[in-house]
């Protein structure tokens, strides 16, 4: 196929933030290596400093900038830029293209849309969010039959009183151009509008109010789908949230495939979807949000989203089609049936709309262990910063598996909260927090009837039966300790060794040996499109106990990478990419690779990226058996896993226990103050200094407590630094403490005499790994695979490096903070609260200040 | 719990547990990848003698809904499942799949490996299976032994006509075992329906003097069908609009000389693209198919094709070019007609429109 495409440019999804993790990334990343392999190059701007795409492209492709207008134009100016495309973006890379596909700039370059419709690329934005704006898309649906929520615009009270009779009610009330800020309220009767309506009209600048139809109570309902040049449409997903619309779908536990739709409204959903696509010509990827009431038969097109975002990502990992490679190639205007896909899948994979013999969930992570004072509420606003996924044979064991992915360790997922009186109780299932889960649970585990929770919850029954399932074999295995019958129902719910091990008081060892005598062995199935009606080699599996496995041992020189899994808050995007790059890196040194993890938002988990996936709990049950299955030469262990560090390192004489990304515990302080550090590399015979680094707080410049350094500048810069002497002092700390790794050695300066003194030193964070990455054009990660899998040459690095601090290059990494996607101000801006990065560089510390800006 | 098993003529066996009724009983072995369509596959008369085998892990989750069925009987012989949910939305709270199985008296199996089942039909040849309470060597033995009816259309299909009424066009629809959907699409268009049993001769549809006819799609063979049907069906070709769906587009497709063989497999999903060739246009219809015509049989001075499985080259439609003859495989009445490219009963409709104008110019 003859494709006169060259030169695409991305642009970026931005640092990560509360709904937005490495979902864009990861697609991005699938689309540069498809592209790459049929002689595309790839460009991209964005400023996310953990994002791997920066980590892998060629640094002369990659700007480090700002999404903006500006940026992007001055890129289309310099560089031959054939395509462009926002889909790897959130909202401003579309803004960024309609503005310069408005301006004439991209006509001008000849700079072709792909990926939206550059007729249609102006109608998008959102239906709800903008009704003015968007009265064209609005009209565009419905003059083709789509249903849509269209508002009333009205104009004085006698309006409404004439209207009056034909409003049904609930009713959601809007002030046109409010006065201060979004306000909307719900009226379920005529008496409780005419009480509040006049107050309602003041809030308008022009006095005039917008009624709507209200939905929130209606289930929503997702639909993933793509459609190509030739205008062939596929559902790759539909996905059902468990909250009714009320509840931003990043807060809500999501079931993929849908669960409680009759065949009838999947099929008007899913005709509806194509309908959608076809009337804005969409070439590429959409994902469609629905509100419905299966009571009623009714149905609205909530928002449209034509680019990837976490409900793709899990429609991806759900069903195992190679979404981003398809997309990437659709947008390039290869049709489905002329797309080639790595030798790995079956040749018919791209046509065949996927089906599946497993069920996916996903479950929110919520950042309130760390960020206490904020309103754990859930409504339209999103506040889980990030989600694992459960993938199982059965709705339950779906759940379980969910629910253990996303606890850091392994307990009684399902805590009791019998201490609630009935009141909070209903109060809590009226008005759900963050612990809206375990509140149902314990509701149901009260007697309360599931239709009656139905009722109150607005969440369909059937997810209170799987839940009255669960709990029934939760009491069976409480009450039957050691019974083979409990242990044969637990597997099969997905409870995991470590609730056994919890409820029966007994080690993983006796629950394995009862699993052998059973004879109760964990299977895996793989994760792929066709649920078995074609061979496929898809690298993906989930555990289940059942007759047959899909998965065998991968080879005998294999390294197993165990990922962080769940993102709260802290360095977690970050550590996702670093995940990535051991994969990489390893599989570069001739291993072959294997990850375990869980968040379908991941960078680590992409398919391309490893030999074979895992995606199950990240937890010692789950880890042996797969350590038993492939016996691996290398297991790699992130530093903060104390526990599963302490039970894996009694079986090292099986293999080579590795941990990393590091514990940070690890480090040891004098102070717990600092302004500036070294990097080193220390192995076990040398110590190799990289570059200096200088902090800043962005509470209080004077401010030098560690914790609060987050501002981050490659080389520090000061010329007064005696560079010999800060080596030497750091060598001889690194001698004393013995450890091995990248290293950082930190100082304080003592403002009164200007003098400075070592503070402390730890393991190098990850955070600053991969921003020393981009810095030196080094890949440190690289380098510690390297050194950890004895491949390690000091002279050739030696020669890499470049004599420190003599760059011409200034850059800064500055973290970003959730607060204001939650709601709340005036907290510190410490390390821990971190959700994502800046990144800028410059030729001198005030020029890549700038820039941070520009 | 009670455990059952599934057994395969090739001697390979299943365990599971017990749901539904507790009976026993052998039948083709279906494998069914929709979702969530339990309730209209159990009572849609083309899974006649079939044991149906849901790819999907849970079934039961909607449990059974009066708007959900393909006819009010049942002809499945069994259902073969990984999770049953016992799930019952009914108004009167009382009819969960579990259930409405045991009031049909139709056993199901649960628990059982039906990735493991699916991988291994896909690669053996096994066509019958039975649901046993135990599976040794008097099991197999009468599960070879057995013989299914051959008289499949004639247990599902209507026995006595009946009318559909509808302000339009007068429409006959033969009944080889058909879906209510069928009537359901017929009667948006207005159709005044009249369904006949499977064996109404010419002579009496002609006596009712219908604008076109429609067969249905039905189970089983084709070729066990009685020569009269297809006597039938030259006869009607010649004088009225005619659309053939599954079951009938293999007749309308014999009777114009092609051949019929049987898949090794049988396919029930909507996963295959299917190309209309006269436009390229790839759609993604529901099929459920056991049997498909020989490609090379299609006499191509006779007939059309229309429209082709692009996963195992099936022909999906045929047009015959002397008659307002077409016929598809697939069951364009399971989207309901709000698939713009599936229009095919307005398509009928419009045939039937264009054959009236054409007898009164004559």
């Amino acid at each position: 196929m003859n494709c006169e495409i060259k030169n695409i440019l991305i642009i970026g999804g931005g640092p990560s933030d509360v709904g937005h993790e490495n979902e864009q990334d990861a697609a991005a990343f699938q689309a540069f290596s498809m592209w790459k392999n049929i002689g595309i190059k790839t460009f991209i701007i964005d400023n996310n400093p953990y994002s791997l795409l920066l980590q892998e492209v060629p640094a002369s492709d990659v700007f480090v900038k700002n999404i903006n207008t500006q940026n992007v134009e001055e890129i289309i100016k310099t560089k031959k830029i054939d395509a462009i495309t926002s889909i790897y973006g959130k909202k401003e890379a579309l803004k960024v293209i309609q503005r310069l596909n408005k301006n004439g700039i991209l006509k001008n370059y000849n700079v072709k849309i792909i990926g939206l419709n550059e007729n249609n690329i102006s109608l998008f934005g959102g239906i709800k969010d903008n009704v003015d704006n968007n009265t064209v898309l609005a009209n565009r649906l419905l003059e083709n039959d789509i249903p849509i929520l269209a508002s009333n615009i009205i104009n004085d009270f006698d309006e409404l009183r004439s209207n009056i009779e034909k409003i049904k009610f609930p009713v959601s009330v809007k002030p046109v151009n409010p006065i201060k800020g979004q306000y909307r309220n719900v009226f379920q009767n005529v008496e409780d509008l005419n009480a509040q309506i006049n107050d309602i009209f003041q809030q308008s600048k022009v006095n005039k109010i917008s009624l709507e139809k209200e939905v929130g109570t209606y289930k929503e309902i997702g639909m993933v789908a793509i459609r190509d040049k030739a205008g062939t449409k596929m559902i790759i997903s539909s996905l059902e949230d468990m909250n009714p619309v009320k509840v931003n779908s990043t807060d809500s536990v999501v079931f993929a495939p849908a669960q409680t739709l009759n065949d009838i409204m999947l099929q008007q959903l899913r005709a509806t979807t194509f309908k959608v696509m076809d009337c804005l010509g969409i070439k590429g990827i959409c994902h469609i949000q629905f509100a419905v009431n299966s009571k009623t038969d009714e149905y609205y097109v909530l928002k449209i989203n034509p680019f990837f975002n976490q409900e793709t990502s899990i429609a991806a990992k759900a069903t195992g089609y190679p979404l981003a490679m398809i997309v990437a190639s659709i947008i390039i205007n290869y049709s489905l049936t002329e797309i080639k896909l790595p030798p790995k899948f079956n040749k018919l994979t791209p046509i065949l709309q996927p089906i599946n013999d497993h069920i996916t969930v996903k479950t929110p992570i919520w950042p309130f262990d760390y960020l206490d004072m904020a309103d754990s509420h859930l409504g339209p606003h999103a506040k889980a910063t990030g989600a694992a996924i459960g993938v199982g044979r059965s709705a339950e064991a779906a759940f379980m598996n969910a629910l253990r992915s996303s606890q850091p360790s392994p307990k009684d997922v399902l805590p009791s909260y019998n201490y609630l009186s009935e009141d909070d109780l209903i109060e809590q299932l009226l008005h759900p927090t963050d612990q809206q889960l375990l509140i149902l649970y314990e509701a149901v585990n009260r007697g309360y009837s599931t239709n009656d929770l139905s009722e109150i919850t607005k969440i369909d029954e059937f997810f209170f039966v799987i839940m009255k399932n669960i709990l029934k074999i939760v009491k069976f295995v409480k009450d039957n300790p050691l019974d083979p019958k409990a242990l044969l129902a637990g597997d099969r719910y997905g409870f995991g060794n470590g609730m056994f091990c919890h409820y029966w008081n007994v080690s993983n060892q006796t629950v394995v040996y009862l699993q052998e005598n059973l004879n109760n062995k964990k299977t895996y199935k793989m994760i792929e499109p066709t649920a078995g009606e074609f061979i496929e080699n898809t690298d993906s599996f989930y555990g289940s106990y059942e007759s047959e496995s899909d998965s065998n041992q991968l080879s005998n020189n294999s390294a197993l990478v165990i990922g962080k899994g769940r993102n709260h808050l802290g360095p977690n995007t970050a550590a996702d990419t670093y995940t990535a790059e051991m994969l990489i890196q390893l599989h570069k040194l001739g291993y072959k690779t294997i990850i375990l993890n869980n968040n379908p938002n991941s960078v680590s988990l992409i398919p391309i990226i490893s030999d074979k996936q895992y995606i199950e709990p990240v937890q010692l049950g789950e880890i042996l058996n797969i350590i038993k299955l492939e016996k691996p030469s290398y297991v790699f262990l992130p530093g903060n896993r104390h526990y599963l560090i302490r039970e894996l390192s009694k079986l090292k004489d099986n293999f080579t226990l590795i941990v990393l990304p590091p514990d940070q515990k690890n480090g040891i302080w004098n102070v717990p103050k600092a302004d500036f550090a070294i990097d080193l590399l220390v192995s076990r015979n040398e110590i190799i200094p990289i570059s200096t680094v200088g902090f800043k707080s962005q509470e209080d410049i004077d401010d030098d407590e560690v914790d609060k350094q987050t501002d981050y500048y490659i080389p520090f810069g000061k010329d007064a630094l005696d560079i010999k002497k800060i080596e030497k002092m750091a060598k001889n700390e690194v001698q004393e403490h013995q450890l091995t790794g990248l290293i950082q050695v930190l100082f304080h300066t003592n403002h009164h005499t200007g003098g400075y003194a070592v503070s402390g030193i730890t393991p190098l964070r990850i955070t600053e790994t991969i921003f020393l990455n981009e810095v030196t054009g080094i890949n440190w990660i690289k380098i510690l695979m390297q050194m950890y899998t004895e491949h390690f040459n000091p002279s050739f690095l030696k020669k890499l490096i470049p004599s420190i601090d003599s760059t011409s290059r200034f850059a800064i990494m500055q973290i970003i903070f959730p607060f204001k996607s939650l709601g709340i101000s005036n907290i510190p801006k410490k390390r821990d609260f971190e959700i994502g990065a800046k990144l800028s560089f410059g030729k001198s510390i005030s020029d890549s200040q700038k820039n941070l800006l520009k | 719990m009670v455990k059952k098993y599934l057994i395969l003529d090739d001697g390979t066996s299943f365990v599971g547990e017990a749901f539904g009724d507790l009976s026993t009983a052998t039948g083709e072995l279906a494998i069914n990848s929709n979702l969530n369509n339990y309730q209209e596959s159990l009572t849609d008369p083309l899974y006649h003698n079939q044991i149906i085998t849901f790819t999907q892990p849970s079934i039961g989750n909607i449990g059974i809904n009066p708007k959900s069925y393909e006819s009010i009987l049942t002809s499945a012989k069994g259902i073969v499942v990984h999770q049953e949910e016992n799930i019952s939305f009914s108004h009167l709270k009382n009819l969960s799949l579990n259930s409405f199985l045991k009031e049909r008296h139709i056993p199901g199996i649960c628990q059982i490996d039906t990735r493991a089942l699916q991988k291994y039909v896909h690669t053996h040849n096994v066509k019958k299976a039975s649901i046993v309470n135990n599976n040794d060597a008097h099991a197999f033995d009468q599960l070879q032994a057995s013989v299914l009816s051959n008289q499949q259309i004639q247990s599902v299909a209507t026995p006595k006509p009946y009318l559909v009424p509808g302000s339009g066009i007068t429409i006959v629809v033969i009944d080889l075992g058909l879906r209510e959907s069928i009537v359901r699409q017929l009667s948006k268009l207005n159709c005044n329906l009249i369904v006949v049993p499977w064996n109404t001769s010419f002579s009496e549809i002609k006596n009712l003097d219908p604008e076109g006819v429609v067969i249905s799609s039905g189970p089983g063979s084709p070729e066990e069908i009685e020569n009269s049907v297809i006597d039938n069906i030259l006869e009607i070709q010649k004088e009225l609009p005619l659309f053939g769906i599954g079951l009938g587009h293999e007749l309308i497709a014999i009777v114009n000389g092609a051949k019929i063989k049987r898949l090794k497999i049988g396919h029930y999903g909507d996963n295959h693209p299917v190309k209309k060739i006269i436009t390229n246009e790839i759609v993604y219809p529901h099929q459920a198919q056991d049997y498909a015509i020989v490609t090379d049989s299609v006499d191509t001075s006779k007939l059309i094709i229309t429209y082709v499985d692009l996963i195992n080259g099936t022909v999906q439609g045929l047009r015959s070019r002397d008659y307002p003859t077409f016929s598809v495989q697939f069951l364009p009445e399971s989207a309901l007609g709000i698939e713009n490219n599936l229009d095919l009963f307005d398509e009928f409709i419009e045939s039937v429109v264009a054959h009236r104008r054409v007898k009164y110019e004559l």
